[in-house]
């Protein structure tokens, strides 16, 4: 039988590892479904057409894009999956024409990996910040700490 | 925090703020479209024109042995009809050299190709562009957009912009002589009617 009571206060401590493992948790959920998303998706065309930026658009897919330019593009790709090209294949057909400018993600590797490393970077950076300032604020107070403490209580009116 | 931790962590946030402004304001401007093609230095798409009026097909690929000059316009394009006549001059001035001036009609109708061959004249082949495939193998983001392809049938340089008669006669003269070419970027290209 559930009994109410007062619910104790969590400490600060609890918090914060609460507050941690949620975002962390949020991030793992996010990586998983962008990793696996693409691959799992049952209209690969439509899939790659959302991955590709329609070239004379300025940042809508060629999925999206109600160009003619894009629904000929959308029709390339049926065409080249239904010819066994992998999507490896295609998206580097892409690049080999309009560049990497026409990946809507940058790409992981050269210079596109700072766009996905510095988000990384800049949360571990914060991470080792706010876990070094709560080591700092967790540690005993020392015996010359606490005369000191003592000192200036009595000094007060 | 140290006030020598605190100099730090200040003087690397200042120095990461200074370097993204610099690349915001240095990138901002910089127009995609007009972005230099990935194709330079690589052999030219192998597509195939169908010629407005005649009905015949010319592959791209036929023109090997000699210096293509492929200009991607349309009738809706104010530039395009700017560098027309420089076009017609090129074709006339550089035809005894070998040298090819090939017109794709981008994302057009072919009456309305005609229409405006008729008002401005003929003097090269021009080619529909059956669903894009002309433009999507050359990657090109507007018009006009003018290809200049070497006689080992490799991409050499990209005009973004209307051409002007002079750039594409230098252009020429250089790779007749076999002298590097450079690609330039002479003004706005036009996406859509």
């Amino acid at each position: 039988m559930f009994r109410a009571g007062r619910l104790r206060p969590l400490s600060d401590r609890i918090r914060t590892i609460t507050a941690l493992l949620v975002i962390a948790a949020s991030l793992a959920i996010t990586v998983v479904v962008l990793a696996t998303g693409s691959s799992d998706s049952p209209d690969r065309v439509h899939a790659l057409a959302e991955r590709l930026k329609c070239p004379i658009c300025t940042s809508e897919s060629v999925a999206d894009s109600p160009s003619q330019v894009a629904r000929d593009l959308y029709e390339l790709i049926e065409e080249q999956v239904a010819d066994g090209w992998t999507d490896d294949e295609i998206v580097e057909f892409f690049i080999d024409t309009y560049g990497e400018q026409v990946l809507l993600d940058p790409k992981a590797g050269g210079a596109g990996a700072v766009l996905w490393i510095a988000p990384i970077a800049a949360l571990a950076i914060g991470g080792v910040v706010i876990a070094g300032r709560h080591a700092r604020n967790d540690r005993e107070i020392t015996d010359a700490e606490k005369e000191r403490i003592a000192a200036e209580l009595e000094k007060r009116p | 925090m140290t006030p020598r931790t605190r100099i730090v962590v200040i003087t690397a946030v200042g120095l990461i703020t200074v370097v993204l402004a610099v690349v915001f304001a240095t990138r901002f401007g910089a127009d995609p479209r007009l972005s230099p093609s990935p194709l330079i230095g690589r052999p030219a798409p192998d597509v195939t024109l169908d010629l407005v009026e005649s009905g015949e097909m010319l592959p791209l690929h036929d023109l090997r042995d000699q210096i293509v000059v492929v200009n991607f316009w349309a009738p809706w394009c104010v530039p395009c009809r700017a560098e027309h006549a420089d076009l017609l001059a090129l074709a006339e001035s550089f035809g005894d050299l070998e040298v090819s001036v090939v017109g794709i009609a981008y994302q057009s109708r072919e009456d309305d190709v005609i229409a405006f061959l008729d008002d401005l004249g003929r003097g090269y082949p021009v080619g529909m562009d059956e669903r894009s495939r002309a433009a999507i193998g050359f990657g090109v983001r507007g018009v006009p957009e003018t290809y200049f392809v070497d006689r080992n049938g490799t991409v050499v340089a990209k005009i973004s912009g209307p051409i002007s008669l002079g750039l594409a006669a230098a252009t020429l003269d250089r790779m007749i002589m076999g002298d590097p070419v450079e690609s330039a970027r002479t003004g706005e290209v036009q996406t859509t009617p």
